[in-house]
């Protein structure tokens, strides 16, 4: 295939919930977006933080979907090119490993969507399931029904350490490599910058431990799972750095939404 | 009594380029550089207002923003000697404060928490089980800060004498400090402490006092066209400026006055914004009395005070409080000889001294801080009697048990035999709202304050779960609602709100008209259960939503 017929080609969309359809996007080779995604457990975010100032600024400036009410994806009004999102990490369960390690084997290819139809914004739907790797080193996040990739599969690699995952065109699915690197107490805050390979098993815990059904068990004020995550808050207290505070924060938060006091 | 000597050079500095009314919050400089404080940082024209950068940790008061950038935030700031005001880099402001009436705090070389500890909740204290206990409490408001001003972990108080000092300051980051009998209200989340239930009661009682006279200030703008008349003009162009002035004042240097309580403490707080805005208008030379301006101060404060959060009443008080501008406007305009063209008469000092203003009320033995103590009293008005009928209302207010919160059980009932997790989700939600907690999700997006938030969830008239899979729950009161995470590890924290008593912000004024300052859209029961909410052009719909409580 000649770099122009991929360019021509490699049409991509999101799948939409209100209003139901897609939003189309054309995929612009070699370009990047300009922010360094934080992954807080609870999202991916790259762009304005929806606390700061320039956020309001930035919603007028772009359209696409929002937190408030699915994931959100901004593009730019005038370019028509990813702006920003924030991607929830799903909660649902967990990737089967074959097929998350299936789409981490595909090729990287640097590129960006370009919104078509930017007069209407739209709702995009949080995924359903998350993997990570054995290493340690890239969380896969799929739609449940994600196949395995074929030829029509597309990892795109928006940004450093970021890809988008599209299946015939289709959006399956975000990667973010090098997770504890990306890792922050809150979305705006700095980023580690570079790996704790000390934080990868006590992340694994708490990947295992905040998911469903354990997360309907919390509700119920499970005392068991109460016990693992105190347990948990014990030792990611005994690491130091910038990593293991955010995560001991994510952790807390946990322990503070289903066990107060 | 003796009027105090008047201030001096009442309109002085750089002129400062008139702002975009909006935002509204009390705020603290939370950069270890400080923020330095423009006329027009837009324009070629631009000048600093002081030499110096605004301090760390400076309390200012965030009335809007910059006409043509919106990253610019026009501010208030009551130094120790003087009262400045215009535009500051935006991200500079910290406008989240964990209470209303904490304090952002530059640790100093050598200061310890156990030093903090006590200096802060001296009041509280009683043994040394407290105050470890406090020292805690300075380590759990300053946990999420970056970078960290307090490192450490919880010790246990329940040890006395000795210890191993777990709980340690870093000596030049700024930190969070709060109040004692908030620090009291967190003994659920932060490692024993005895609460004082009469204590906790007070101070929300009284952070919705203050609330309540904030709102009468900043909403005034929206009652201009019922207070009309000829010198109207004068002060209309000049309120977004008049209403930071007061609204810095009223957190910078009356709080320790209300909350003395005491009748003469609270009415000069009254006499005090007069002297202030006769001051800001140029004519702080002023000798006489102004007698029109005292009765609207005296009913502004006492219907502010009593108004328990209903929009009437704050109403009510903003129209007072316009009404006691336009009566000081009338006598600055005779004081500076001004007969005709009033909209350009009158000229807001970037600066003035603050030295020559009258002594509040004092609290717990000490005078107030700040260059409003340096004064000895005032005389408006026939006598101090007319200042101090504010006070006496007010005062009557609290002892009749009426003035702020509410019935401690209002809110949704929620019906028996729904989901046990969303039951579990609202009455976590409502308890917290009620406990006066506030979980924010990381994504935040306010449009209200905080305390508007709280009251929304805490006495919503009904409860909705929005379709689709992220399954938002929304609560609503009257026409604003906010927006929180449904089901999962963050369920119930506080997404985002929308309503006519947040703002529409930059992007809904471009789409539904108006300005961003503007209450947003009302928000209907109709509008939420068809998915019919406006939203501006490039937003999303809001999804439909089905009602689950009541």
């Amino acid at each position: 295939m000649t770099t122009t017929d991929r360019q021509t080609s490699q049409i991509v969309a999101f799948p939409t919930a209100q209003p139901e359809g897609e939003a189309r996007a054309r995929v612009e080779q070699d370009r990047a977006i300009g922010d360094v995604a934080t992954w807080s457990i609870q999202t991916l975010n790259a762009g304005p933080g929806r606390s700061s100032p320039r956020y309001d600024q930035h919603v007028r400036d772009t359209v696409g979907s929002s937190y408030d009410w699915s994931d959100e994806l901004r593009f730019d009004k005038r370019t028509g090119r990813l702006a920003s999102f924030v991607l929830k990490t799903p909660e649902v369960g967990e990737v089967e490993p074959e097929l998350a390690r299936s789409w981490l084997a595909l090729p990287r290819q640097a590129g960006i969507p370009v919104l078509e139809d930017r007069e209407n914004g739209f709702h995009v739907d949080p995924l359903d399931l998350r993997y990570l790797a054995d290493d340690g080193l890239a969380l896969v996040v799929m739609d449940a029904k994600a196949p395995v990739p074929d030829r029509s599969s597309l990892r795109l690699a928006i940004g450093s350490d970021v890809d988008l995952l599209f299946h015939h065109g289709r959006y399956s699915g975000w990667i973010l490599e090098n997770p504890v690197a990306h890792l922050v107490a809150a979305p705006g805050d700095r980023i580690p910058g570079s790996d704790d390979p000390r934080l990868h098993g006590l992340l694994r815990e708490y990947l295992t431990l905040v998911v469903e059904p354990n997360i309907a068990r919390m509700s119920d004020e499970d005392p068991e799972v109460h016990a693992r995550l105190q347990a948990l808050c014990a030792q990611v207290r005994s690491v130091d750095g910038v990593s293991a505070r955010a995560l001991l924060s994510a952790v807390e938060r946990v322990l503070e939404t289903f066990y107060p006091g | 009594m003796q009027r105090a000597p008047a201030a001096t050079g009442a309109v002085s500095g750089p002129a400062v380029t008139p702002p975009k009314a909006g935002i509204d919050k009390d705020g603290f400089i939370d950069r270890k550089d400080g923020a330095n404080l423009h006329t027009d940082p837009v324009q070629s024209a631009d000048r600093l207002v002081r030499d110096q950068p605004l301090p760390p940790a400076t309390r200012v008061f965030v009335s809007g923003t910059h006409p043509q950038g919106g990253d610019w935030w026009y501010v208030t700031a009551f130094l120790p000697d003087s009262m400045v005001r215009g535009y500051v880099q935006g991200f500079r402001v910290n406008t989240q404060l964990p209470e209303p009436l904490a304090e952002l705090h530059l640790v100093a070389d050598g200061e310890t928490a156990e030093g903090l500890a006590k200096k802060q909740f001296s009041s509280a204290v009683s043994d040394g089980h407290d105050l470890r206990y406090y020292e805690n409490v300075l380590l759990y408001v300053n946990q999420s800060r970056h970078p960290p001003g307090v490192r450490g972990t919880y010790q246990d108080p329940g040890m006395l004498g000795g210890g191993s000092n777990n709980v340690q300051l870093l000596a030049g980051e700024l930190i969070w400090l709060v109040s004692a009998p908030y620090a009291k209200s967190l003994q659920s989340a932060v490692p024993s402490g005895s609460l004082t239930g009469g204590a906790v009661a007070k101070v929300k009682r009284f952070v919705g006092h203050i609330e309540d006279i904030l709102r009468s200030v900043t909403e005034s703008r929206h009652h201009f066209g019922e207070v009309a008349g000829e010198y109207a003009q004068a002060i209309r162009d000049h309120l977004p400026e008049i209403t930071g002035i007061v609204a810095a004042f009223i957190m910078a240097e009356a709080t320790s006055a209300f909350l003395a309580a005491t009748p003469t403490g609270v009415g000069q707080v009254a006499a005090v914004v007069i002297q202030l805005a006769l001051a800001a208008f140029g004519a702080a030379g002023m000798a006489q009395a102004v007698v029109e301006a005292v009765k609207h101060a005296s009913e502004w404060l006492t219907i502010a005070w009593t108004a328990k959060g209903d929009d009437a009443r704050i109403a009510a008080a903003s129209k007072e409080f316009l009404k006691m501008l336009v009566s000081i406007a009338i006598a600055a305009l005779a004081y500076v000889g001004v007969k005709g063209n009033y909209g350009n008469a009158l000229k807001i000092a970037s600066s003035m001294p603050t030295g020559g203003l009258p002594a509040l009320a004092v609290i717990g033995g000490g005078p107030m801080g700040g260059g409003a103590g340096a004064g000895t009293g005032v005389l408006l008005g026939p006598s101090t009697g007319s200042v101090a009928t504010a006070g006496n209302s007010m005062m009557q207010a609290d002892k009749d048990g009426q003035g702020g919160g509410g019935p401690e059980e209002s809110g949704p009932k929620v019906p028996e035999g729904l989901d046990k997790r969303l039951t579990k989700i609202i009455r976590d939600v409502v308890q917290r709202a009620r406990a006066g907690k506030l979980l924010k999700a990381g994504n935040y997006h306010p449009h209200f304050d905080d305390a508007t938030v709280l009251e929304i969830i805490r006495d919503a008239d009904a409860i909705y779960q929005s379709e689709g899979k992220a399954g938002r729950l929304i609560f609503r009161k009257g026409s604003d609602i906010v927006v929180v995470e449904g089901p999962g590890s963050a369920q119930g924290n506080v997404i985002t709100g929308y309503g006519p008593r947040g703002i529409k912000g930059d992007s809904g004024a471009a789409a539904l008209g108006g300005v961003a300052s503007d209450g947003g859209a009302p928000v209907t029961d109709a509008m939420v259960t068809s998915g019919t909410i406006p939203v501006p052009q490039g937003r999303p719909p809001i999804p439909k939503a089905v009602q689950i409580a009541p």
